[in-house]
């Protein structure tokens, strides 16, 4: 019986072994440059359309959750859209599928790793060099040559973070930047006319704030894993000129001396000893500081530019009207640009319509069409004046409702100007970014905290890129 | 009886017996087993995201985790973090769900109420019970950070979360919490099978409450005591993967970052399949040494065999 059960057992690893190979993951196709009839172009002449539509045809799509009747409400337009007045009609449903954005970089990779694919995905910048790089996104220039008359049109930090080894692989659904937020009130209350443009006037500013008694908790900042860690480093870094890479990602910052130094420095020594970070700026999410500030508690934030909608609403937020941007404090006031874009996935090209209604889709989502005779960035337009959301589409600061619901946020010149010396992440394209980013965490709070020096992490950081590079 | 026929009876005798157990071994092979063969195959290959197929690299997984300079440093921290946290855990779980079986053992009023109560943490999903946790937690609103300034123990509110002091220990208040009714539900199970007959004769004798513990208690509860060790060392070892997940993230810097969050982020963060795999292994070959590790000093009748050769030691 012993035998009968061990063979059994044997019979059963061996097939186990044998059977368990994962799937292939579809790889890209060699990119067919010009086969496909143009798409939609910028400025679409809606010509005669055939008689019947193409199709039907269903494309996968993801995203992750956020307002997710707005996402709803623009695939039920798409679908009208394509359906009645792109050229050619497709008739397409789109099967929707989002996650929650903590965890939606897990989401796709098991998407795509476990065999399934997608036609169109929304991303964003610190992803789309894993994602290229595994062949689960296609350079979108590649099938619709068009996607770069769109580039003229678009801030140079977005064209940076929708290329990858030199070709277009999206459009973006929005882009903002990190700001420096301050509360006007609480300045006046304390006899500072003028918000600091150092960092050294934030920490003289922050003290004097302390020591009148109107807060304790002068700056805020997203410092925990996963929330705006990354950008609110990056930004700070680049405000005094720092540079993490050159062109071929080989790590230029010093471990010793020089702006990237300086400013770990200088968050090291604002929490640990003049304390005016609290510490637990590195527990705090996103909605923490965003609610800290709403509720008149720090009188600086660095946050991405959306918040500033929510912080100007009066009902939501205690302090409405108070809330001001001012050029990012430091040597050269350059800030970190970020962009979420929708990408065209694997699976859109192995079937010719899925493949027209995959670029329609993001064309329409994230260029200008013309849907029920108004030609206009439609889509991108709607989130930024209904949402607060950023762009970086130049001809979107001439809309007139554009114009007025960013004017009742914030301050436009300080924000255009402040959008003009934005830069997208340095090293974000290199595959291995966001395993890096995981150590870089651990180790720029290990020295934020004092618990080793800052010359350490940052060797250790550099250590860490060369590593992984040469992997 | 030859043995053929009595092996003929045997088998005719469990036919019934493994129709039932079908189903449950069916479950546990596709959902246990499999999986399970398939982590060790990729544990020694270069499976990493993108990657159809990882070609086989025998133990070169293995090998960069224990001499890697980028990679060896991280795990070794990881080890040792796990180690402290399952350490403390195990113990504290022990003594105090130990403790909690020994008070409801004595029958009181309200002492039924206090074993449903008991169980709430434990029936309550990982992730609720880590959430309920974190707002405990809270640097603002906490009413940990409360309750401690109100009782002047600390002036201003604490972020222990965001220190790497009190991180670690953050995680550790949660897992006792959640995971000491199991092991009170099982030492008062243990404790019920005890006679009350030989408490009694040991009062008579006069035996004091320690002396009781210590020479009736401890003995004939060491079959739930090795159960419960072993439980326990699994659990501490990977369960508190949720509170991780929600309260600390691993962090603040790498304070909270066990081999449970390295095993997670090498594999679904940053896609190293295989060494995510062959880190998985590492931990069940520790879990499984620790397992033999109590069965054979904590068995009766190795203690027992222990004993006897002292004895006969001395004597010579």
């Amino acid at each position: 019986m012993k035998k009968i059960v061990y063979c059994l057992l044997i019979t059963v690893f061996i097939l186990a072994l044998g059977g368990c190979a994962p799937q292939a993951t579809p790889t890209a196709t060699t990119a067919p440059v010009n086969t496909m009839p143009p798409a939609t172009s910028v400025a679409p002449n809606v010509t005669a359309a055939p008689p019947t539509p193409l199709g039907p045809v269903t494309i996968k799509v993801s995203g992750w959750t956020y307002d997710t009747a707005s996402w709803q409400a623009n695939i039920g337009k798409y679908q009208t859209w394509v359906s009645t007045q792109a050229d050619p009609k497709i008739n397409v449903t789109v099967d929707w599928t989002d996650a929650d954005f903590d965890s939606y970089d897990t989401f796709i990779t098991t998407i795509f790793q476990g065999g399934d694919s997608r036609d169109v995905i929304v991303s964003s910048d610190q992803w789309l060099g894993k994602l290229a790089d595994a062949g689960w996104v296609v350079p979108l220039e590649d099938y619709w040559p068009d996607v770069k008359n769109y580039l003229p049109d678009l801030s140079q930090h977005s064209i940076d973070a929708l290329t990858y080894n030199g070709k277009i692989y999206g459009l973006p659904y929005y882009s903002d930047i990190m700001v420096f937020v301050y509360n006007k009130t609480m300045l006046d209350q304390a006899g500072i006319i003028a918000p600091p443009t150092t960092w050294e006037e934030v920490t003289a500013d922050s003290k004097i704030l302390m020591e009148k008694g109107i807060t304790s908790m002068p700056l805020e900042l997203g410092l925990l894993p996963g929330s705006w860690f990354d950008d609110t480093v990056y930004a700070m870094i680049y405000s005094n000129g720092g540079q993490m890479f050159d062109a071929d990602n080989n790590p230029v910052f010093d471990s010793t001396t020089g702006p990237v130094y300086d400013m770990v420095e200088w968050l090291a020594k604002s929490i640990s000893v003049d304390k005016i970070i609290p510490q637990k700026c590195l527990t705090l999410e996103p909605s923490d500081i965003q609610q800290a500030f709403k509720n008149g508690e720090p009188a600086f934030v660095i946050v991405p530019d959306y918040m500033m909608k929510e912080f100007n609403t009066p009902g939501i937020s205690k302090i409405a009207g108070s809330a001001y941007i001012s050029m990012m404090p430091g040597a050269t006031h350059q800030t970190d640009g970020f962009t979420r874009m929708y990408l065209m996935g694997n699976d859109a090209i192995t079937d010719p319509v899925k493949l027209q209604a995959s670029i329609d889709l993001i064309n329409f989502w994230g260029g200008k069409t013309t849907f029920n005779g108004v030609t206009a960035y439609n889509i991108s337009k709607q989130w930024a004046v209904n949402n607060g959301l950023g762009f970086s589409i130049k001809s979107l600061w001439s809309d007139p409702d554009v114009l007025r619901t960013v004017s009742a946020m914030t301050n436009v010149n300080v924000l255009q100007k402040q959008q003009g010396l934005a830069l997208s992440k340095q090293g974000m394209q290199a595959p291995w970014f966001a395993e890096w980013m995981s150590y870089v965490r651990a180790e720029l709070t290990k020295a934020i905290l004092q618990e080793q020096t800052t010359t350490t992490s940052l060797d250790n950081i550099k250590q860490q890129w060369l590593s992984l590079k040469g992997q | 009886m030859d043995s053929k026929s009595e092996r003929r009876r045997f088998l005719q005798n469990s036919k019934f017996a493994y129709k039932v157990l079908l189903p449950s071994l069916l479950f546990v092979f596709v959902f246990i087993a499999l999986p399970m063969f398939y982590s060790i195959r990729i544990a020694f290959t270069d499976y990493k995201y993108g990657v159809p197929t990882g070609k086989p690299i025998l133990f070169k997984n293995f090998t960069d985790i224990f001499t890697d300079p980028t990679i060896a440093p991280i795990f070794y921290k990881s080890l040792a973090i796990t180690f402290e946290f399952a350490a403390i855990a195990v113990v504290m779980v022990v003594i105090i769900s130990l403790a909690i079986a020994l008070l409801l053992n004595e029958r009181f009023r309200g002492s039924g109420l206090i074993k449903v109560a008991l169980l709430l943490p434990y029936a309550l999903p990982g992730v609720v019970g880590a959430v309920i946790w974190k707002w405990i937690y809270n640097p603002t609103f906490g009413i940990l950070d409360y309750v401690l300034q109100s009782l002047g123990i600390i002036k201003n509110y604490i972020a222990f979360t965001g220190d790497s002091h009190y991180a670690l220990f953050t995680i550790l208040f949660a897992y006792i919490w959640k995971f000491v009714p199991y092991s009170t539900f099982l030492f008062t199970a243990g404790l019920s099978t005890i006679p009350k007959s030989v408490y009694e004769a040991a009062r008579m004798d006069g035996s004091g409450m320690l002396n009781t513990f210590r020479k009736i208690t401890v003995p004939l509860l060491m079959p739930v005591f090795q159960l419960v060790l072993v439980i326990q060392t699994i659990f501490a070892l990977v369960y508190h993967f949720s509170l991780l997940y929600v309260i600390t993230r691993g962090g603040p810097g790498d304070a909270t970052r066990t081999l449970a969050w390295l095993i997670y982020n090498e594999s679904f963060s940053f896609g190293r399949y295989g060494r995510g795999a062959a880190e998985a292994i590492i931990l069940a070959l520790i879990m499984i040494f620790f397992i033999y590790l109590y069965l054979v000093v904590l068995d009766p009748e190795s203690r027992a065999a222990r004993k006897q050769a002292r004895v006969q030691k001395a004597n010579v």
